[in-house]
């Protein structure tokens, strides 16, 4: 058995050739993305989770572990975006509830410390997940493009119509004040 | 205010927020993945761009579907498993010779060839909208299901696709809604597909709170039926009936809103299933009347439908009581008047559906000897452990019983697929089946079950990896992919007596 300890090792090398080293390395930022496009830090242990069941069941068919990386974090946006799109089918829980739980919760408390992040939920999942990505991973547009495997156009485009939306968001709280 | 300010508030807020660790769940599961060997698992990871080349149709929409390229395609179905690359050493069932199997499978032939695409419009079966068991299902005499890809204007499209025995495809594809606005983060989903006679509907919807209706003369030519939407519902299947259609899903309270005690709504519309369960019925598809519906305490998501001639109409899904969200089902006679209950927990089931509402996967129930029946295998949801595998069977659709089969040793395994109710059907090796003896066998198999505890090997499968299965009345079809450096994807066929 393989510790954890020794897969955090694996983690840091800088050539992963193995599934623990890649996906290790990757995998506080996975879980860290995860936690901000849900806002949950339980689901995006499970989103986590998911996608590394995926990466694993699929990883003998991977022929270029070059692309591993970008592989892995494709699965795990696809899942995200699933998560989200059936999280539709939640039971109804407004911000009061999640203000119950934002001190255990650590994505969420600290989303909830500004409206924009409290007006996320708002958003798109595509929007969303760019919105994530530009500013809580401090990507660039043409990193984003790649991770998504979208073209740059579309990255731009989707930023520029969340952060629209957001706008209007907030200049509709501030009237409503 | 400007996005500028925006940006500043986003960028601020992302710099103070936290970092947390990982949870030491997550390393140990990953410790474990890394002490077994890889093992390729039908899952649901949804397909990459594939392509297939618009051929012969054109301007009518119509699509014969003549190649698919792929990068990753890895679907969803039911009960599909295979092994990969390296020797596989596993806990796995007793090859059982002692069990004649009362099915036979002829030989496999090669009927069909999705294969890579350089230009044109694409499009695959969309695995995605099986949810766990095959998008692609036989009704009325012939295979349908939603297909999906880019449309020459890259923008996600999708078409029904249709064939009577796999060795032909249609695809026709499904227009996008009149009104529809690309640029207000509107989103259209498609959900399924049904035929009768040469009535086809499509359902799906524009955001979370107004199901669409596409309807068909031929499966090829379709268009939005803008005066059969419904406002406040969530579709989640369709099915033909003996002189119609029926529609299951989730009631949308416009009401129902995220909300903010300082600033008002803030958030989407959400779903609720309080007040019922929500079943429509329509002729023609063209307008939609609600059905009588007793019993039950809410309405269906991820609904699995049924028909059969003597058992009549069967939904099931997960709805949302008071206190949390737990199996339902609704049986009806005749499709219109229907029935509904709650069913028992899964086994060893730790959690509510609500927090992991992705281990529900669609179910296609059967009658088998007078009794339904079908399976629920979920995995656990921290995934530190094996699956558990539900049956659950009930000889009136309202009255159900559970009991435990063994787990599969693979992760997810998903539904079985049950040919006429005669048994259950699987695609793999024996690592995917949790049993008593070990191998190193890890070629990839038919197996068959008439209960789903002993196993029998009825035929060794077509060269590559399957992702895909559909049964006909008269086959058993096999979507294979191929490895290389242009993956093709071939339909084989084999007979079923």
């Amino acid at each position: 058995m393989v510790g954890t300890q020794l897969l955090r090792e694996q983690a840091c090398e800088p050539v992963a050739s193995d599934f623990s080293a890649v996906i290790g390395r990757e995998l506080p930022k996975a879980y860290r993305v995860a936690g901000y496009i849900l806002g949950d830090a339980t689901e995006a242990q499970d989103a986590v989770a998911e996608a590394m069941e995926r990466a694993w069941t699929g990883w003998p068919r991977l022929r270029n572990r070059e692309a591993a990386h970008s592989w892995y974090w494709q699965i795990l946006i696809n899942v995200c975006r699933t998560r989200l799109r059936k999280r539709r089918a939640s039971p109804v829980r407004d911000l009061d509830e999640a203000a119950d739980l934002s001190s255990e919760d650590p994505f969420r408390s600290s989303l909830a410390r500004d409206s924009v992040g409290r007006a996320l939920p708002l958003l798109g999942l595509d929007h969303r997940v760019v919105i994530v990505l530009r500013y809580w991973e401090q990507l660039t547009v043409p990193e984003i493009a790649t991770r998504l495997g979208i073209p740059e156009g579309t990255v731009k485009s989707r930023q520029h119509n969340a952060l629209e939306t957001l706008r209007r968001e907030l200049e509709r709280q501030e009237e409503a004040r | 205010m400007s996005t500028i300010d925006v940006e500043a508030r986003l960028e601020h807020l992302a710099a103070a927020s936290a970092d947390p660790q990982v949870p030491e769940a997550l390393w140990a599961r990953l410790a474990q993945m890394s002490a077994t060997p890889a093992v390729a698992v039908k899952s649901r990871v949804s397909p990459a761009p594939l392509r297939l080349r618009s051929l012969g149709g054109g301007k009518s929409g119509r699509r014969t579907v003549t190649m698919l390229g792929l990068a990753a395609t890895i679907a969803l179905i039911g009960g599909v498993a295979f092994a990969a690359v390296g020797q596989i050493t596993k806990t796995q069932p007793t090859p059982s010779g002692s069990i004649a199997p009362s099915v036979t499978l002829g030989p496999w032939s090669r009927v069909h060839t999705f294969s890579v695409a350089e230009t044109g419009t694409y499009f695959v079966p969309d695995f995605s909208t099986g949810n766990g068991s095959s998008p692609l299902r036989w009704q009325d005499g012939r295979i349908v299901g939603l297909g999906v890809g880019l449309n020459s204007d890259n923008m996600q499209a999708t078409c029904v696709l249709s064939s009577v025995d796999g060795s032909g495809w249609t695809c026709g594809e499904l227009p996008k809604p009149d009104g529809f606005d690309f640029t207000a983060l509107q989103s259209v989903s498609y959900v399924a597909a049904a035929v009768r006679g040469n009535h086809w509907v499509a359902v799906g919807g524009i955001g979370p709170s107004t199901a669409l209706t596409w309807v068909s003369s031929d499966g090829i030519t379709w268009q939005e039926v803008k005066s059969a939407r419904l406002n406040g519902f969530s579709p989640d299947n369709v099915l033909a009936t003996a002189d119609g259609f029926v529609m299951t899903g989730m009631r949308v309270d416009p009401s129902e809103a995220w909300s903010d005690p300082a600033s008002g709504p803030i958030g989407p519309q959400k779903l609720t299933a309080d007040g019922g369960p929500v079943i429509w019925t329509s002729g023609d598809g063209t307008s939609w009347q609600a059905a009588n519906v007793t019993g039950g305490s809410g309405s269906f998501a991820d609904a699995g439908l049924a028909y059969d001639p003597v058992g009549g109409y069967l939904a099931l899904g997960q709805c949302n009581v008071s206190a949390g969200w737990q199996l339902c089902a609704a049986h009806s006679a005749d499709g219109k008047a229907w029935q509904a209950a709650d069913l028992p927990a899964p086994v060893e089931w730790r959690g509510t559906f609500g927090l992991t509402p992705n281990v529900f996967q669609k179910v296609q129930p059967v009658l088998r000897d007078g009794d339904w029946l079908f399976d629920l295998i979920l995995p656990d949801p921290a995934a530190l452990r094996d699956p558990t595998w539900s049956r659950y069977s009930s000889a009136d659709g309202l009255h159900w019983t559970v009991t435990q089969l063994p787990a599969p040793a693979s992760y997810p395994l998903g539904a079985a697929t049950y040919p006429d109710g005669r048994g259950v059907f699987k695609f793999g090796s024996w690592v995917s089946f949790a049993s008593e003896g070990t191998t190193d066998d890890s070629s990839t198999s038919t197996y068959w079950s008439d209960l789903g505890r002993d196993w029998t090997r009825v035929s060794d499968l077509p060269p590559g990896t399957a992702i895909e299965a559909a049964i006909t009345p008269t086959s058993v079809l096999v979507f294979m992919l191929s490895a290389g450096d242009a993956p093709t994807v071939t339909v084989w066929s084999a007979a079923l007596s």
